[in-house]
């Protein structure tokens, strides 16, 4: 497969030298890239992919269109994200510049997460991700709200019903002028999530029906923005979100009927404060989130609750960088963030829990610059401080150089050290937590190969990438060394992870026709080398959950306000044991490859446009396992109908 | 392009159609005499699984249950008894008891609509107690038609393992509890209970009937308290503790079994150690060092006096299970499933 890509890349880079060279003499490629973003890794799902993804979660747009692993427990489920063989913990998301990882655990649910809540979504990959924050020791998720200053008053409803008795609604009103605007974002969103499915996890084996996995989710998004004639833009967000969810069982289960659920509510509040000018320029927030989680697992015919867990969060999160821009060819920031996070987590069953606080600081400093149209490159170097640890200075630096003038190539490279704090829960849960854990400590780099083709009606994107990254000290939860029942966190692991990601992307326009494809594949191999005892045979061997393989392509086809997508994902084996064993029976999760497709009829009369979409999730029925005996749905179909309303 | 959507629409209907694979049942070789082992998985992994190990030819099969049936146990495999050449597999969190046939594996039924069953006990052939972490109340069945008949309430407590002397049957309240709860097996009835060092799990009888308790007394951190773990002989006739041996700060003591002659028990305190019955103090150095081995259950072989202790070596991979003589001698060692957490001799 991958020598197939790279033939077909030099192929096409072959084909195009040739025209190039004919046809235009000098291609600007890395002319175009703005001086901030010289040397960065950046994947950015296109509007089209966002656009056809509006009403799911974040998981669904990452998993489908970037490189990026996501282990999803189910619909509406717990997702999460895995850059580059690295952990969840390992993939900080950001919202406006905000962390939103949870202080506890590390990690965030990216199904908590709304693509319709958003109006930018990139991805920093390995060290590129320095530059908005540390703790990405595999990659960064940003999402961004950007303001409509041209636009006065714009209404949008969207309506789902699909099948699994699900529906989802979002409404959507922008209004305003060129100084001042408001948004506001609603969304609804449930599902019995009760689909057919093969029950092989029994004897006798039979058609079964998912149970207890309905879920809700309700969000409400507000933003007000406030532009003055200094160039300075004020920006004031809430976020309020509340899901419920109920935790269907392993597929074995056949015990007493489980209550079982967990309860997520988050707010985020965040000011927002940018002052542009020819000198200096200055971006200041201030922000706090909190979140409470509640977890709940009782057996009602035995009268018995046996987990009843409540959890805490708060952060108050402040972020000053000020930077400026010589000529687009210069560029320099420099950045403080002071965060403050409380926890506090109980155990309402047993009476045991524990409340902590941090204070973190960091400090970083970042040079870009562009002396020549063909050359750019980046430095950047960060402090960190967390409860009295100081983080030795971690350095990031990259390189982007179009090597040819004639050919629309640019080679990118960029090395990075970088740390990762233990989270709360690793430091401080009762009981497991151990006080004195080291943080991990990374080291990354990865090469780019990147075209951008310009062939008549033809526009062509590819990037080729390969890296290398080494974690030490990989914390992980498992039953403790002294042999008690209960788990406790340690420093274990030193995990070398390579890899290869690909990604394409293109547009065809042929009359009334508009043909796009693109396309992500990913190859990873992670590894823990430090496996020292003779009997473990885990040295070497693919983390589990984590597969070797990965890809999707799409193609679309544009004619007459018609839209036809069809979508192409695939995930290769994973295992779940550390040594690999195929011998077992249940130890590997097979490979699988998922469909989707949808049509689409948009109609516009003058400021209205309406659209009715149809779309069948998993096309052939294909039977699969994403996390070991947890089913997945079978073919599924929706229907979505959309309003949108814009005057200028 | 009608040819192109007749051929979308049969590849689409080909693809729709369901192949049930074809099954294959692989002959288990288990032998008359051996080790039935309980692998227990990962929590919420649902790959607990079977082992056997043939002594007499040193041969060890993995995952037998699932060779033969073609689907797996399910969630944490407990522990195993064994009744009429039926074998009893407590599949803790998928809340059943599998049974199938001791020699040839072939499933025969299933108790199910338990919530974390954790040891069965058997009092006779129509009646077995069901041990449960998460139920204040222990679970009665008949072993000839896995039919549930009845529940014995414990009171808010909750029970572990379980030993019989005479009629009465001596149940730990590990998770939480300090006492060891006394059933009179004639009546299915709690009658007694007994205080003893705090969170007692597993128990042993001796040759003179007197049953020892292990505690391990809790967590640090715990709004209950850490108490030092501690190993207890209680006298089944007065229901009265004789005697506590408390062990050091830190310890986390575990697998407290019992040798073949019924005169030194045995125990996993991260290295393996052994105490004779009648001794005054608890061993000052271990029997058998675990040399940086995850040691993670042990047992005896009741025939032979041999001493299986399980290596978990990191919790995700197979496990290893080291065999040595009564002397400390190593005799074998092999690979099993996923931390195997309880032994069945027959």
């Amino acid at each position: 497969m991958l020598t197939l890509l790279l033939l077909l890349y030099i192929t096409h880079t072959q084909a195009q030298i040739v025209t190039d060279t004919v046809r235009i003499g000098e291609v600007k490629v890395l002319a175009k890239r703005k001086v901030q973003e010289a040397g960065l890794k950046i994947t950015r799902p296109d509007s089209i992919q966002r656009v056809s993804m509006l009403t799911s979660d974040l998981s669904e747009l990452i998993g489908d269109y970037s490189p990026v692993f996501v282990k999803s427990y189910g619909r509406g489920s717990e997702a999460t994200a895995s850059f580059r063989g690295a952990a969840a913990s390992h993939t900080q998301v950001l919202w406006n510049g905000m962390n939103l990882n949870s202080s506890m655990r590390g990690i965030i649910d990216l199904s908590l997460l709304p693509v319709f809540f958003t109006d930018d979504v990139y991805l920093l990959h390995g060290g590129s991700s320095m530059t908005r924050g540390s703790g990405a020791l595999g990659g960064s998720i940003h999402l961004e709200n950007i303001p409509d200053w041209d636009t006065r008053l714009k209404l949008e409803a969207l309506g789902e019903t699909g099948s699994f008795h699900s529906r989802k609604s979002f409404f959507k009103v922008n209004a305003g002028g060129r100084s001042f605007q408001s948004s506001t974002r609603i969304l609804y969103e449930s599902s019995d999530n009760d689909f057919p499915y093969y029950n092989a996890g029994v004897l006798p084996k039979r058609s079964d029906t998912l149970s207890n996995a309905d879920y809700r989710k309700e969000g409400i998004l507000q933003e007000f923005y406030l532009r003055n004639s200094n160039n300075g833009i004020s920006g004031i967000r809430l976020w309020y979100q509340n899901t419920y969810r109920n935790l269907p069982q392993l597929m074995s289960y056949e015990g007493s009927r489980r209550e079982e659920y967990q309860s997520d509510r988050q707010f985020r509040l965040q000011y927002d404060w940018k002052k542009y000018s020819d000198g200096l320029n200055y971006h200041f927030f201030t922000g706090y989130s909190t979140s409470r989680l509640e977890y709940y697992r009782a057996t009602p015919a035995f009268d018995f609750v046996n987990e009843d867990s409540r959890s805490r969060e708060d952060g108050f999160l402040n972020h000053l960088r000020i930077f400026r821009t010589f000529d687009e060819k210069t560029y320099i920031t420099f950045s403080v963030d002071a965060n403050y996070f409380t926890v506090k987590a109980d155990d309402l069953i047993r009476g045991s829990g524990y409340s902590k606080n941090r204070f973190e600081t960091s400090i970083m400093a970042n040079l870009h610059l562009k002396p020549s149209d063909r050359l750019a490159f980046f430095i950047l170097i960060r402090s960190e401080n967390y409860e009295g640890n100081v983080v030795p200075l971690i350095p990031s630096a990259g390189l982007e150089w179009q090597f040819n003038r004639n050919l629309p190539l640019v080679i990118r490279s960029n090395a990075a050290r970088n740390y990762h704090k233990p989270t709360l829960n690793d430091l401080y849960w009762v009981p497991g937590g151990i006080p004195n854990l080291l943080p991990e400590n990374g080291f990354t780099g990865d090469v780019s190969l990147e075209g951008d083709f310009n062939l008549g009606v033809t526009n062509f994107k590819s990037e080729l990438t390969g890296y290398m990254s080494l974690i030490d000290n990989w914390i992980l939860w498992q039953p403790s060394v002294s042999g008690a029942y209960y788990w406790e966190a340690n420093n274990v692991k030193e995990v070398l992870s390579k890899g290869i990601e690909y990604q394409f992307a293109a547009t065809v326009h042929l009359n009334r026709i508009s043909f796009r494809s693109g396309g992500n594949f990913s190859f990873t191999a992670a590894s823990n080398v430090h496996a020292v005892k003779s009997a473990d045979e885990s040295r070497g061997k693919q983390l589990i959950y984590i597969p070797k393989h990965q890809g999707g392509i799409y193609i679309s086809l544009g004619w007459h306000k018609f839209l036809m997508k069809y979508d192409l994902n695939g995930v290769g084996k994973r295992y779940t044991t550390s040594n690999n064993s195929e011998t077992g029976f249940e130890h590997v999760l097979n490979p699988y490859v998922i469909s989707r497709i949808s049509l689409e009829k948009e109609i516009n009369l003058r400021n209205v446009s309406l659209s009715l979409k149809s779309r069948i999730e998993n096309l052939f029925n294909t039977d699969y396992q994403s996390i070991l005996w947890r089913p997945m749905p079978g073919r599924s179909y929706h229907l979505t109908t959309a309003v949108k309303f814009r005057k200028k | 392009m009608r040819n192109l959507i007749m051929f979308i629409l049969i590849v689409f209907i080909i693809n729709s159609c369901n192949n049930e694979p074809v099954e294959t049942v692989y002959a288990i070789p288990v032998a008359d005499k051996g080790v039935f082992i309980a692998c227990e998985g990962n929590f919420l992994y649902g790959n607990g699984s079977l082992s056997f190990y043939n002594p007499e030819k040193k041969q060890v099969v993995n995952n037998i249950f699932y060779a033969r049936n073609n689907s797996p146990l399910g969630d944490v495999v407990q522990s195993l008894a064994l009744h009429q050449n039926q074998l009893f597999i407590v599949v803790n969190n998928s809340g059943k008891i599998v049974v199938a046939d001791a020699s040839s594996l072939e499933f025969k039924g299933v108790i199910t609509g338990l919530t974390s069953p954790r040891y069965i006990h058997f009092i006779d052939d129509t009646k077995a107690y069901i041990s449960d972490l998460y139920a204040n109340h222990l679970t009665i069945f008949n072993p000839q038609n896995l039919e549930v008949t009845g529940l014995i309430p414990i009171k808010g407590q909750t029970a572990e393992q379980m030993v019989q002397v005479g009629r009465y049957l001596f149940v730990s309240h590990w998770s939480y509890g300090q006492n060891l709860l006394v059933i009179d097996t004639a009546i299915d009835s709690l009658v007694a209970k007994i205080k003893v060092p705090f969170q007692p799990r597993d128990l042993a009888v001796d040759k003179n009937d007197k049953v020892w308790v292990l505690s391990d007394g809790g967590l640090e951190g715990s709004v209950t308290g850490k108490e030092l773990a501690a190993i207890s002989r209680v006298d089944p006739e007065t229901f009265t503790i004789e005697q506590i041996y408390r062990l050091e700060e830190g310890a986390l003591p575990s697998s407290l079994k019992i040798n073949n002659s019924g005169d030194t028990i045995y125990f996993l305190n991260r290295d393996v150690f052994k105490m004779a019955i009648n001794s005054r103090k608890l061993p000052e150095s271990s029997f058998i060092k675990s040399k940086g081995n995850l040691f993670y259950s042990l047992a005896v072989d009741p025939l032979l006096g041999e001493i299986y202790v399980s290596d978990a070596v990191d919790y995700t991979q197979s496990a290893l299970v080291y065999r040595f003589a009564d002397t400390g001698t190593l005799i074998d060692s092999f690979k099993v499933g996923i931390n195997p957490s309880f032994f069945l001799f027959r």
